[in-house]
């Protein structure tokens, strides 16, 4: 099949399992065939497979109305919430409680000082990767979740954390089993190489709540953190990859008692960003971890700089 | 790879300083008053953001901004950053000293016309930086690997292409096809920069 051949098919595919209602002249915003072509693009430019890239594309077009998917695909007036069966993280929304089954891309450490919060991670339904987390008040039945482990989780809740970033949160209502029922998520791992544009985000030292998110307010619970969101961009994508405290240090060199002190000293949080960039934007890096979005959180990193290969790009270059 | 519909961060282009001259070309792909500005590079492709390393050649104060001039093994490029909009970036070519090796990644800026002597391309920087000078080897290899991705991929795909994804429509089959001996002839400075250079 050619490629457009192909994304004809993909085409077709898409628009047979979207309700007719969004298909419609009379919808506010009806769906066009050359929308759902742009969007199969733009994920096959990216790297998604035509295997793959139908679910993808139905979900960017249901963001794009501010529908949830299965409202998009339903058939009737569309419902989202659970009704003993399992949903997809892509199907519920901040607000919703539901069940659902997910392998533990990875868990993080709970900030110690934190006594709300027992558990913390990434869950994959297989398709979505999102935050959880678990209250520690009546949830000492839920097992400690172990990376690479699937769960059934019954009567979880959907919230969105203060960036937007859906979260499924474990509460005293909750129960988690192992499922036998195994997801196979390639843990969300990649590696990826590109050159240090620029940062995202809070940078180089920061203040930060219990929860690991950034404050600029004078928050008295807040404390002093060492990070790096640096972007990485190979001309084809770019990602966020970020870096901890430990591996921030390692990076630059700098602990974080001595970017306090640069803080303190300049009275300007900011300082320390700036001074840690000018040796790093332009090196060329390749960082492996686990990838959510757009991000990547880096568990390695080593710098890229060999030069490529000049005799074989010659030959290449006269070749043309 | 991400899906949601923030508006996704413009990928930097690798490009040549030869090349970003000749990128005289610019459109934007939907009429919405955010969508982003792309230039059409003679080699294929657009670019709304680029990446260039080069040597700093000269830096001049006019009025209000300081311009940067960037030479690479293929030619000349010129950031301008303004004391209002690029203030850190501004005050930092001031104190720069010349000849220094920098890093600069920024968006391609088309300017002037045919009346006025040609249409220029200039750099309105959002990062610069000093660099040491054995990235810069890195960059020119890795902007020469990618400047012949887009070539080839440009013969490939000829036939499919138009308007403003169209570079021989844009800028003539000579423009096009300089671009593969402008790789050639980085290339092989490189190398013999590279001969040259100390091992390290």
């Amino acid at each position: 099949m050619t490629d457009q051949e192909i994304i004809n098919q993909k085409v077709e595919d898409v628009l047979d399992l979207v309700n007719e209602e969004y298909l419609s002249d009379d919808a506010e915003n009806p769906i066009t065939e050359s929308e759902v072509e742009d969007a199969l693009n733009t994920f096959f430019e990216h790297g998604v497979g035509p295997n793959e890239v139908v679910g993808p594309t139905i979900s960017k077009l249901a963001k794009a109305r501010d529908v949830s998917k299965s409202e998009l695909t339903s058939s009737g007036g569309g419902s989202n919430s659970s009704d003993g069966g399992v949903s997809m993280f892509g199907d519920v929304t901040d607000g919703d409680w539901g069940n659902f089954r997910a392998v533990v891309v990875d868990v993080w450490d709970v900030n110690e000082d934190n006594d709300a919060v027992s558990q913390k991670g990434l869950f994959s339904d297989g398709e979505e990767t999102v935050q959880y987390l678990a209250w520690s008040s009546g949830t000492e039945d839920i097992p400690q979740l172990e990376e690479g482990e699937t769960y059934q989780i019954e009567s979880g809740v959907v919230n969105n954390d203060r960036n937007g970033n859906k979260q499924i949160q474990m509460n005293k209502s909750t129960e988690v089993s192992v499922s036998d029922e195994k997801i196979e998520a390639d843990s969300g791992e990649i590696e990826f190489s590109g050159v240090l544009v620029g940062t995202r985000g809070q940078s180089g030292l920061i203040m930060r709540d219990e929860d690991g998110q950034p404050v600029t307010d004078n928050d008295q619970r807040a404390e002093y953190d060492l990070r790096l969101q640096l972007v990485m961009d190979d001309g084809d994508e770019s990602f966020v990859a970020h870096f901890d405290q430990e591996l921030t240090t390692e990076l630059t060199g700098v602990t974080l008692d001595e970017a306090k002190e640069i803080g303190m000293e300049a009275m300007d949080l900011t300082e320390v960003v700036r001074q840690m960039l000018p040796d790093l934007i332009g090196r060329y890096m390749t960082v492996s971890g686990v990838n959510r979005e757009d991000y990547i959180f880096v568990e390695d990193y080593e710098w890229a700089e060999e030069v490529p290969d000049v005799e074989q790009l010659l030959i290449r270059a006269r070749a043309l | 790879m991400s899906t949601n519909n923030v508006q996704q961060r413009q990928v930097a282009q690798h490009v040549f300083a030869r090349e970003l001259s000749q990128s005289t070309f610019q459109f934007k792909e939907s009429d919405a008053e955010m969508a982003p500005n792309y230039v059409l590079l003679p080699s294929g492709e657009k670019a709304n953001r680029i990446v260039m390393i080069g040597t700093l050649t000269d830096t001049e104060q006019k009025s209000g901004q300081w311009m940067a001039e960037i030479t690479d093994p293929t030619g000349k490029a010129y950031v301008y950053a303004s004391d209002q909009y690029q203030t850190e970036i501004h005050d930092r070519i001031s104190q720069l000293t010349v000849p220094e090796y920098v890093v600069v990644i920024g968006k391609p800026n088309v300017f002037g016309s045919e009346e006025e002597g040609g249409k220029k391309v200039s750099i309105r920087p959002e990062s610069l930086y000093t660099i040491d000078e054995a990235f810069r080897h890195v960059w020119v290899g890795k902007t020469a690997e990618h400047t012949l991705d887009r070539i080839e991929n440009l013969r490939e795909n000829r036939d499919s292409l138009s308007g403003v994804t169209d570079p021989y429509e844009q800028y003539g089959e000579e423009t096009v096809n300089s671009m593969r001996d402008m790789v050639v002839e980085a290339l092989e400075q490189l190398q013999m920069d590279m001969e040259d250079a100390p091992q390290s």
